[in-house]
């Protein structure tokens, strides 16, 4: 059941509309029950996997608060394994298989174990995250253990954030379900805006972009040049709306129901270091990175060369978190590496700066940063489209070459795309206002707060990509 | 949580009207807009003004973004009350008055989907009073309307059912309207997905000459006897898939999944179908030739010779000619190019001759004295 298609829409007004009509103690078992017919709606059997997950942790947890000494690092370590091993057939055994198959081959040696033949379960790497930070928090004496198996249950598959995020903590939501939510008209409205917003970003915005994006690197070899940086440009922003406007639907569907959902991407583009980009995107992921791994190997507080080796190794594992493909771990060492030469040639950069006397001018300054960081990470996201290495290798030779095949952008794809961005600074105006950052003059943020929506429906019907595209992290 | 909910409700209703009101009004306006640019290209013009307007300046008519034939031609052929009517798909297209010297003549053929076999014709000349009924008819049958996995044959069921409930008198206003909002959503996802520049074709637009959005872009469409004139500048490369060896025709043949899956015997519903449509217009004292169009020589060739597809073709030359002429009517079958001489070069696609098969028949028809 995808946010985006009709069935959701029904289901979250069913869901809704009860929820607020049962009693509070009896919220958290249909919240359950909907999650769970939620998640069974892509592929049922597959419940039984989550259910492992959460049998595990949930057990662990209780553990690691009864114990003491070397039996809760016992426990702790029981629960990552059992987790990881899960996500590890699941999602990244063919991927080692395959590459060990191909040294055994290459040393002609003799291997014959076959791949497995499994559909990855929707948001595994998601919910896995979501449930590990539990247990590591747990250990860690920040959460005390939940005893309420269903809500325990409701942490890890509370269904708005259930598939793709945000990665919940579980300080920031396993209280917020023994709280009682009252109908308030303010935030329920804010909320459904925010579903708007987020689903005007995916049908109309990404979904187009998508047409573009899909002819080139679908096709690599058929376009050169211009066409294909065109076509990266389009994918930086189709991922962006992808994915945060999935990640606004569920910030939005749960604060409709009274929940508080992290934020998870905030202006990422304007970012003016990679370091920056990294605060801003999927920030949910990238702190889940900082707290439980970056941090537990060290993180800054060791000597620059192992911090780097930190920083690197970080990335990759990220890299790797977002798929079982070489392209994805190329993706995150890359950024990695970006970091490891920010933090190296900052001094130089400095005084290059200051020679030249961009430092006297700042707007510029700022501009040329967020410029550079955009071309970095647009040049990262080549290997994260690409379908292979290969491809990616191919798309970067021929970049800047002279174009060909033009003819896969119409007329009416731009002017939506405009539209759309036009929309876009509308809203990012009335933003600005909205949290005090400017000034509203003649009153025009009341009539905004009207326009938008209305306009970003009206878009929907009239533009939107009626094919239900699955949202791209969905298969994380 | 009732109460605050009702309450929260009233106390905002200002505010949730203004915004359904918002969102109404920006719709309306997409909307009008979007009519108002059908409207202005003829797209949408109503079928007796295109009638009027093509008897006055002699354009084509041709929408780009509505499939309106069926509803248009019918009211051509009310309109002209024809001596000699021309029935079938868009095989049959191709004769005009010319060719019918000293007759009041329409060509009343449509499109494949739209013609619906012999089912949509038989709903033709339902619709007709019994003055309006042509003397004469020039029915064009295509084989795979007889084909049993053609996929218009394998909704049969549906189609009549759709028929039981469009003839309904009470709901049938209702079913119009969701027609027409059908086509009219089609319509908008077709402009706002337009992949052609608007440079290309705005401003022929402003000229004007035709009617509908193809017309005016491709100097193309229906003249006034409802023969559709095909665009002078039509591209060749525009069939640069059609295969060029029987090997590939088996390929593709064995996949086809439109107008010819593979099949060993007509469709039975189909020929009663016929059947009824024969015995109507001996009802009506309608004389009636039946025809098969020319396909290409490559194509003929593939269909009458590969395993998948001779035995079909065999059994519809056994089956039908006899039923036609059981009832005193004539049957060409000019499936055959060779019939004719004609050539690949004669044909605009693998099914759509030239108007030098039109030439022909109408001559040889003049010749058998059947219009006399």
């Amino acid at each position: 059941m995808l946010f985006n298609s009709f069935q959701f829409a029904i289901f979250f007004l069913i869901v809704t509309a009860l929820y607020f009509k049962l009693p509070h103690k009896y919220r958290w078992a249909l919240l359950l029950s909907a999650s769970c017919g939620f998640y069974m709606a892509f592929i049922p059997v597959y419940i039984f996997i989550l259910f492992t997950t959460i049998i595990v942790d949930y057990w662990a947890g209780m553990q690691i608060e009864r114990t003491q000494g070397a039996a809760r690092k016992y426990w702790l370590i029981f629960s990552l394994v059992v987790t990881c091993a899960i996500l590890f057939v699941f999602k990244y055994f063919n991927f080692f298989n395959s590459n060990l198959a191909a040294v055994a081959n290459f040393f002609d040696w003799n291997y014959s174990l076959e791949n497995l033949r499994l559909i990855l379960p929707i948001g595994l790497s998601f919910h896995t995250f979501q449930s590990m930070s539990y247990v590591i928090e747990v250990y860690r004496g920040n959460q005390k253990a939940e005893k309420n198996f269903g809500i325990y249950s409701l942490y890890v598959m509370f269904y708005p954030q259930l598939v793709a995020g945000p990665i919940e903590r579980p300080q920031n939501l396993l209280h917020q379900f023994y709280e009682e939510h009252t109908f308030d008209f303010n935030r329920v409205v804010g909320g459904l805006r925010l579903m708007v917003w987020g689903l005007f970003k995916k049908i109309v915005v990404a979904d187009r972009l998508a047409v573009i994006v899909n002819q080139v690197y679908n096709n690599p070899h058929e376009y050169t040049g211009i066409p294909v940086i065109l076509a990266t440009v389009a994918f930086a922003f189709q991922i962006y709306c992808d994915f945060s406007g999935y990640s606004e639907i569920a910030i939005g569907a749960a604060q409709v129901m009274g929940f508080r959902l992290m934020q998870n991407f905030n202006r990422p583009y304007s970012s003016r270091s990679v370091a920056e980009f990294w605060k801003r995107w999927h920030i949910s992921l990238s702190s889940w990175f900082r707290d439980y791994f970056y941090i537990s190997l060290g993180g800054n507080r060791v000597s620059k060369p192992r911090w780097f080796f930190n920083l690197l190794i970080t990335f990759m594992v990220s890299g790797l978190w977002h798929g079982a493909n070489w392209t994805f771990l190329i993706w995150g060492i890359l950024n990695g590496f970006y970091l490891t030469c920010g933090i190296w040639t900052q001094d130089i950069r400095k005084k290059i700066v200051s020679t030249i006397g961009l430092d006297q001018l700042p707007y510029l300054h700022n501009l040329i940063r967020v410029g550079c960081t955009f071309a970095l990470i647009c040049f990262s996201w080549i290997f994260f489209r690409a379908s292979s290495l290969s491809d990616a290798v191919w798309l970067i030779k021929h970049m800047f070459s002279w174009g060909n095949g033009w003819d896969w952008i119409s007329f009416s794809q731009i002017m939506i795309l405009i539209l759309c961005a036009a929309l876009g600074m509308v809203k990012r105006s009335y933003d600005r206002i909205a949290s005090g950052l400017a000034v509203d003059v003649r009153g025009w943020s009341a009539v905004m707060n009207y326009l938008i929506p209305a306009l970003a429906i009206n878009y929907m019907i009239f533009f939107g990509v009626r094919t239900h595209a699955q949202f791209i992290y969905f298969q994380f | 949580m009732h109460n605050s909910f009702i309450s929260n409700f009233k106390d905002n209703r200002k505010d949730i009207k203004v915004f359904f009101l918002t969102v109404a009004a920006i719709f309306v306006v997409i909307v009008l807009i979007l009519e108002g640019y059908f409207y202005w290209t003829g797209e949408t013009l109503p079928y007796d003004q295109v009638i009027q307007r093509q008897a006055r300046t002699g354009e084509y008519y041709a929408p780009k973004y509505f499939n309106v034939y069926r509803q248009y031609k019918m009211l051509g052929i009310k309109r002209l009350k024809p001596e000699v009517l021309v029935l079938g798909t868009s095989r049959m297209m191709r004769f005009e008055k010319k060719h019918f010297p000293g007759k009041r003549f329409y060509n009343g053929a449509v499109d494949a989907v739209t013609a619906w076999g012999s089912e949509g014709v038989l709903d033709i000349l339902h619709s007709l009073k019994d003055d309006e009924l042509p003397h004469k008819i020039i029915l064009g049958i295509d084989p795979w309307i007889f084909n049993p996995n053609y996929a218009q044959n394998r909704e049969f069921k549906m189609y009549q059912l759709k028929k039981k409930f469009r003839d309904v008198a009470i709901i049938k206003g209702g079913y119009l309207f969701l027609k027409s909002l059908k086509e009219h959503i089609m319509a908008y996802d077709l402009v706002i997905n337009e992949t052609k520049k608007p440079l290309e074709f705005l401003p022929e637009v402003f000229k004007k000459k035709g009617i509908g959005l193809n017309a005016v872009i491709f100097h193309t469409g229906f003249s006034i006897d409802g023969n559709f004139v095909f665009p002078v500048t039509r591209e060749r490369n525009d069939f640069t898939d059609i295969p060029q060896t029987m090997d590939a025709w088996q390929k593709k043949l064995a996949h086809e999944n439109s107008f010819f899956p593979p099949a060993h015997d007509v469709d039975q519903n189909a020929v009663k179908s016929f059947e009824e449509l024969l015995d109507y217009c001996k009802s009506r004292n309608v004389d009636v030739i039946v025809m098969v169009a020319p396909f290409r020589p490559d194509y003929y060739d593939a269909l009458t010779t590969l395993d998948t597809h001779k035995e079909f073709f065999q059994k519809f030359r056994e089956v039908l000619p006899k039923l036609v002429t059981a009832r005193g009517y004539l049957f060409f079958d000019y499936a055959s190019p060779y019939s004719l001489k004609l050539g690949n070069d004669d044909f605009d696609d693998n099914m759509h001759a030239y108007t030098k098969f039109n030439d022909i028949v109408s001559l040889q028809i003049g010749k058998a004295g059947w219009l006399n």
